[in-house]
């Protein structure tokens, strides 16, 4: 008896062992939820993600209404007021005034857009971007002397953001746009020179890389290729070991390929690249459009 | 045995197995509760990018897949991972004592023919736990050399043709069929260590010997219910597609999935050792 005693005490406890483990692992289960157990970001990140995703259908929707935009507005609004330390609070805030322009509401959109750069100095690539869209709204209305002191304000706050890559092409195409000759030719002039400095400063940097687009868009914008080309010619000579030089063989096949329809010119840069740069990004591309050329119509 | 033979025999042992379920569900605790914990398991995985979780996970995830997956909706393409990583925990702790504890109650019905006990049963298949373990971990590791090895190969050493796709197609569903044969020869060493007391290398010796008497049994017993579970792991691969085809705005599809597998995983298991642990006993019953 000594012996079975203890042993079926052993056993009792073990038979309460599922019951009572499946209930608390199922009262645990239903606890998580219900507590939130989040600091908040991940929920903050699931609304955006959500609201990101519709924002995407209604601007594509041609048939949207007001009220469509204004719930969108709505949703975004409550992140920004729920999760305002969190670090894409500020592009909530941006969608926000995005979408009061979309409705053509221009003041209204400009000052939420002024929000972002008074709530969130810190997160100085939305401020940037949000300068530069208050800049567009600005020409939009006609007020060009404020849009140029908004973009001049991109270059000087947000030197070394993309947006502030933009500014002086987007000058040169306004006054382009507006058939300023004189000033255009001024501003593409100041443009090709401040990206040429960049590349020079740089040639082995993203913004390097990116400035390229640049002055290529500054001479295409004109119409002058073969200047772009003989650019171009002199990155691959000056800088044969970087990635720039990639990226100008590969612009330079494309003008000829598109722009000066020779695309038998073109299928020498592609070339090129496949054998001096077989381990570059531009190699696959590259490939890809030689098959293109070379595939018979 | 012919194959007719075979056939009526899994058709007793199923009956038997259906009627000694309807007549003491009990047997289903061991499962009930294996598949409780595999869903507390899924639910903290649900949660790991969220505090407080996230200060264990986070800083694997981070160093191991990449910081995407901290974030939503791309922690849940790591889900069906990390939770695969869970199972196989869970089921090299819990999952076998929980196996050898059915084994024991199915043993405990056949010769005492009295309500199974809970708490005696998991007793018993606790001391049975490096053995029962052993063995587990043995098929785990012969599985994944047959459903990688051959994948492994043709990816690595085979020029991506046509022919070497459709081989690889051949040998994945090749693989899975492998594995529930192997299964089914290694199925009785559970309830031999149990029910028998064997170690762990007589209780797989124990398990060939009577899987080679009755394989086809055997086999039919294991492969039926486990094609349910083939049809789930379709289901999982298939996960990425559905949730961005089918449900575009609910990344959350891959976690239900992921418990519906849990509850199939709790049909199929419960169907698989109860019935070759019934087939073992009645073959027991004969040899003396």
């Amino acid at each position: 008896m000594r012996l079975i005693r203890p042993f079926r005490a052993h056993n009792d406890m073990f038979a309460r062992i599922p019951a009572c483990a499946g209930m608390t692992l199922l009262a645990i289960a239903v606890l998580l939820p219900l507590t939130g157990c989040d600091s908040g970001a991940y929920s903050a990140e699931k609304r955006f993600w959500h609201a990101s995703r519709k924002y995407d259908r209604l601007t594509q929707n041609k048939d949207a209404k007001a009220q469509d935009y204004q719930e969108m507005i709505d949703t975004f609004r409550e992140i920004t007021i729920r999760y305002p330390d969190w670090a894409n609070s500020a592009r909530a805030q941006f969608y926000i005034g995005q979408l009061y322009a979309i409705e053509n509401n221009l003041p209204k959109a400009r000052e939420e857009l002024e929000v972002i750069l008074k709530e969130y100095p810190a997160n100085t690539d939305i401020c940037a971007t949000a300068l530069f869209t208050i800049a567009v709204i600005y020409e939009k209305e006609g007020n060009w002397g404020k849009a140029k002191e908004a973009l001049d304000k991109v270059v000087k706050d947000y030197p070394d953001s993309g947006t502030a890559f933009q500014v002086p092409l987007y000058a040169a195409e306004h006054y382009k746009a507006k058939g300023q000759t004189a000033e255009a030719e001024t501003a593409y002039a100041a443009a090709i020179g401040k990206y040429k400095k960049i590349i020079a400063d740089g040639p082995k940097t993203y913004g390097g890389l990116m400035a390229v687009d640049f002055v290529v868009a500054c001479y295409g914008d004109r119409e002058q290729w073969a200047e772009a080309i003989d650019y171009l010619a002199t990155l691959t000579r000056d800088y044969p070991d970087s990635l720039v030089a990639t990226k100008a063989l590969f612009v330079t096949g494309a003008i000829y390929q598109d722009k000066l329809k020779q695309p038998e010119k073109a299928l020498g840069y592609y070339q090129q690249i496949v054998d001096k740069y077989s381990k570059s990004v531009f190699a696959k591309p590259a490939r890809q459009l030689i098959d293109l050329i070379n595939k018979p119509k | 045995m012919g194959i007719k033979e075979n056939l009526s025999l899994c058709k007793s042992v199923w009956s038997v197995t259906f009627k000694t379920l309807a007549k003491y569900p009990v047997l289903l605790i061991p499962f009930f509760v294996n598949a409780v914990f595999q869903g507390l398991v899924l639910t903290v995985l649900f949660y790991y990018p969220r505090s407080p979780f996230s200060a264990i996970f986070g800083p694997p995830v981070k160093a191991f897949y990449g910081i995407r997956f901290l974030h939503y909706p791309y922690n849940f393409l790591l889900l069906p991972k990390l939770f695969y990583y869970g199972q196989v925990l869970m089921t090299l702790t819990l999952g076998v004592v929980m196996f050898g504890m059915a084994m024991g109650m199915v043993s405990q019905i056949h010769t005492e023919g009295t309500k199974p006990r809970i708490g005696g049963n998991i007793n018993r298949s606790l001391r049975r736990y490096l053995p029962l373990a052993g063995v587990w971990l043995v098929t785990f590791i012969i599985s994944l050399i047959i459903l990688r090895g051959p994948a492994f190969l043709i990816t690595k050493f085979m020029q991506p043709t046509t022919f070497a796709r459709i081989l690889l197609q051949v040998v994945s569903y090749g693989g899975i069929l492998a594995v529930f044969i192997m299964e089914a020869l290694f199925i009785y060493a559970y309830p031999a260590i149990v029910v028998e007391r064997a170690g762990f290398l007589k209780g797989i010796a124990r398990s060939f010997s009577v899987s080679k008497g009755v394989f086809l049994t055997t086999a039919i017993l294991v492969i039926v219910p486990r094609i349910l579970d083939f049809i789930g792991l379709i289901m999982k691969e298939k996960i990425a597609g559905a949730a961005n085809i089918t449900f575009p705005d609910f990344p959350e599809i891959t976690a239900v999935i992921l418990a519906i597998l849990i509850g199939i995983t709790l049909i199929t298991d419960s169907l698989v050792f109860l019935s070759t642990a019934n087939l073992f006993m009645l073959k027991k019953d004969t040899e003396k």
